[in-house]
């Protein structure tokens, strides 16, 4: 398989990863969005682009998991801070739990070799049908 | 976001084709990721930034349709979900307004209920011609149907009858005039309430006073007085009769019209004779 054709299931795995992500960013402290789309850059791999953190954060905002508020902090710009929810803390902590049982399953399949078992099995020949 | 940046050609069109992305959107999540994508750029973007740091940055945030395609949502919420949320976010005195409307509305609803249901006004005490000269050339005829009174008309002269009717409700009812759905063009007629010294027993003297509009308390007895004057001579052997009269009568805050009708009792004008009254 190609490395293109891998793109939309890691954009599929991104999608449903990052919102915990930024649950996890905000329950350190609040953030403003463009704070939280670099922090969440700089992680690496997380993002497919900067512009799709805000629909997200919108998103989590609907289902009661972050607020928002305009805050004019002296001497600095109007910057819109988003604050994680009680909601959103128990989202985390139950998303923690799944993740880590999910990705050491994921893992324990992953780590097989593909030829794992292939190289201990005796092989017919496939011209012969005799045993090599 | 700084005038400089706002207006630089790139983020124009960025901003352009992100607008045109989002016509799909609900109107308030389309302004609202507008918003977000602005103050992105006026943060990232000093005021002198050139092209390339601009084009980078854009890239950065990704396609306009890329952008609004994920405000549209894969797991876009049900609207049940939706009201759900707001409503779980709404302050106590958004629930106090809330309860306040919804108090206003119930008492508003149950008083229009109960004034709608009040009894309407119906015949009761007395009941007779107007005028002497009526009075003494009527006749009185009664059936297993009921009474009739009758008497000859009296070619484009005023005549009438009096009726008592009672309230039989708890609310003060006014009558207000004819309802004019059972108007006569060719019998004009005209109503008022007796006012004076008789009103708790129904009947009325010399001293009682006509009125209208006239107040009829809560289980009470008045005497309503009907006038007419009659456009068309009658001929030999034609009436016209009344055996009900439709009012508009105020209730509270809401005026109906009641039909009151008379119990078993007609009042009847009759031709005349060869009446040199008649054109």
């Amino acid at each position: 398989m190609s490395g293109m054709s891998n793109e939309p299931s890691l954009t599929e795995l991104r999608r449903g990863v990052l919102g915990p992500c930024v649950l996890a960013l905000l329950a350190q402290r609040p953030r403003f969005g463009l704070e939280l789309v670099r922090e969440l850059a700089a992680a690496g791999g997380l993002l497919t682009s900067d512009g799709t953190v805000y629909p997200l954060l919108n998103r989590l905002r609907d289902a009661g998991l972050v607020t928002s508020e305009w805050q004019d902090a002296d001497g600095e710009r109007a910057r819109r801070y988003y604050f994680i929810t009680d909601d959103g803390r128990d989202h985390l902590t139950a998303f923690r739990a799944e993740w880590a049982e999910f990705a050491d399953t994921v893992h324990g399949v992953l780590s097989v070799p593909a030829n794992g078992h292939a190289a201990d099995d005796e092989q017919p020949d496939v011209t012969t049908g005799e045993r090599r | 976001m700084s005038a400089t940046v706002l207006e630089h050609p790139l983020v124009r069109e960025y901003l352009r084709r992100l607008a045109a992305a989002c016509a799909a959107l609900p109107a308030g999540q389309a302004r609202e990721l507008r918003e977000q994508i602005i103050a992105h750029l006026d943060e990232a973007l000093t005021p002198g930034a050139g092209d390339a740091e601009v084009a980078a940055e854009l890239a950065r945030l990704g396609a306009p349709g890329a952008v609004a395609a994920e405000a549209g949502g894969p797991v876009s919420r049900s609207l049940g979900a939706r009201l759900r949320t707001r409503l779980s976010r709404l302050r106590w005195w958004a629930w106090a307004s809330i309860a306040v409307v919804v108090a206003l509305v119930a008492v508003l609803v149950g008083y229009v209920i109960v004034v709608q249901n009040a009894a309407a006004l119906s015949q009761g005490g007395l009941s007779g011609w107007w005028f002497r000269q009526d009075a003494n050339r009527g006749t009185m005829t009664t059936t297993i149907s009921g009474t009739q009174f009758s008497v000859p008309e009296r070619y484009h002269q005023e005549q009438g009858f009096v009726i008592g009717v009672y309230n039989d409700s708890d609310w003060t009812q006014t009558i207000e005039g004819i309802d004019s759905d059972s108007e006569v063009p060719t019998l004009p007629m005209t109503v008022s309430v007796g006012v004076g010294p008789q009103d708790g027993d129904g009947s009325y003297t010399a001293q009682t006073r006509w009125l209208l509009p006239a107040s009829i308390p809560p289980h009470s007895y008045r005497v309503i007085r009907v006038l007419f004057t009659s456009n068309v001579c009658q001929v030999p052997g034609s009436s016209v009769g009344f055996q009900s009269i439709s009012l508009r009568v105020r209730v509270g805050l809401f005026t109906r019209t009641e039909n009151i009708q008379f119990v078993r009792t007609a009042f009847v004008i009759t031709g005349t004779k060869a009446s040199s009254h008649c054109p």
